[in-house]
């Protein structure tokens, strides 16, 4: 098994007690170009599902009798945990347990596989299960990106916006892409805008600054003693000559 | 004895690997007698919930290599132990005793030879 996954459709946890169900499944998983993971008990998966590599399982195939902790109970628990619920669980069942396959849809298993094992059928089982998993993961990126470009929207406000902010969003070729695109822009000119105006304030400052020189110049060269002083430096400059 | 059809769903479950086909037969002989006798252990012990596992185990076990009979009576057995009717579930124990060595015999026919 590698471990990265590499050229794997995707990670499969298999939980089971039973020795050859278990060495069953690795192998036709193998077959069909999945990366099986296995674990003895509810207790085992959930430990597996709660450390740093949960993010990496697509599906889990979970028996329902097990010691330690069933699969009920193993069910119920990733679908309380925020971070677990939205993973297909696809129950192991003998074929005459509808009724307990029943319970655990219920529960919010995805699915159900019978025993004895048929390859067409877990094939299509995961298969589906696979794409509801990738659907999902597509939903949660677009929720994620539609949060940044909102973000955005309040950097804007908060004068903390920056451009480079939205270039992942930006980079999308749907419609959340052409806002971003466009929100981008706009933030752009906004910014030039900014800048001009903060230009023309600034020019402008220097004007009243000039202007309030003169008027300085024009309030002491206005007055009587300076007139007096420039007569006499006049008169002054007269005798030298 | 065997099921043919549950033997052939085998044999392509395991991607027609000989040696992993004889590997899981010779895990299924290895581990039959343990399940038989924690069966007679939980029994004598009135355990159901035990019970009810080593012959669920048993019935999934049979069933995949096609020993409908070993399944059927091992199913019986998980039915009664999940009711906790185990009081004289030592007469259905012993027909499992009965019809395990045949089993054995008919694996060994079908297993591959490395």
């Amino acid at each position: 098994m590698s471990e990265d996954g590499i050229n794997s459709r995707g990670r499969v946890l298999v939980v089971d007690d039973a020795a050859i169900n278990l060495m069953l499944l690795e192998r036709a998983l193998l077959n069909e170009g999945y990366e099986p993971v296995l674990a003895k008990n509810g207790s085992e998966a959930l430990a597996f599902l709660r450390s740093d590599f949960s993010h990496t399982v697509d599906v889990v195939l979970l028996d329902i009798l097990m010691p330690i902790l069933d699969g009920y109970q193993t069910l119920t628990a990733i679908k309380e945990d925020p971070a677990l619920r939205h993973l297909p669980v696809i129950m192991i069942t003998a074929v005459e347990e509808t009724e307990s396959a029943v319970r655990c849809i219920e529960l919010g298993a995805m699915d159900y596989l019978p025993k004895p094992f048929n390859v067409a059928i877990l094939r299509a089982r995961l298969g589906a299960s696979l794409a509801a998993k990738r659907l999902r993961d597509l939903e949660l990126e677009y929720l994620e990106q539609v949060g940044k470009v909102t973000d955005a929207a309040a950097a804007v406000e908060l004068g903390t916006f920056a451009l480079n902010d939205l270039d992942q969003v930006a980079g999308r070729e749907d419609a959340l892409g052409s806002l971003a695109r466009m929100f981008q822009r706009m933030a752009q000119e906004v910014k030039a805008r900014e800048e001009r105006l903060q230009q023309q304030v600034h020019e402008l400052q220097i004007e009243i600054d000039e202007t309030r020189q003169a008027a300085k110049v024009a309030e002491i060269t206005e007055t009587e003693y300076f007139q007096q002083l420039r007569g006499q430096a006049a008169e002054l400059r007269r005798l030298m000559d | 004895m065997l099921d043919h059809a549950a033997l052939d769903a085998l044999r392509e479950m395991v991607g027609g690997d000989s040696a992993f086909l004889a590997e899981l037969i010779d895990t299924f002989l290895q581990d039959t007698p343990g399940l038989i006798s924690d069966m007679q252990t939980a029994a004598t012990l009135a355990d159901a919930d035990a019970l009810r596992r080593a012959a669920h185990t048993l019935k999934s076990n049979s069933r995949t290599f096609g020993a409908l009979r070993l399944g059927d009576l091992s199913k019986a057995i998980e039915e009664r132990a999940a009711h906790s009717q185990i009081s004289d579930i030592d007469e259905l124990i012993d027909l499992v005793v009965e019809e395990y060595p045949a089993v054995v015999v008919a694996l060994k026919v079908e297993r591959p030879e490395s």
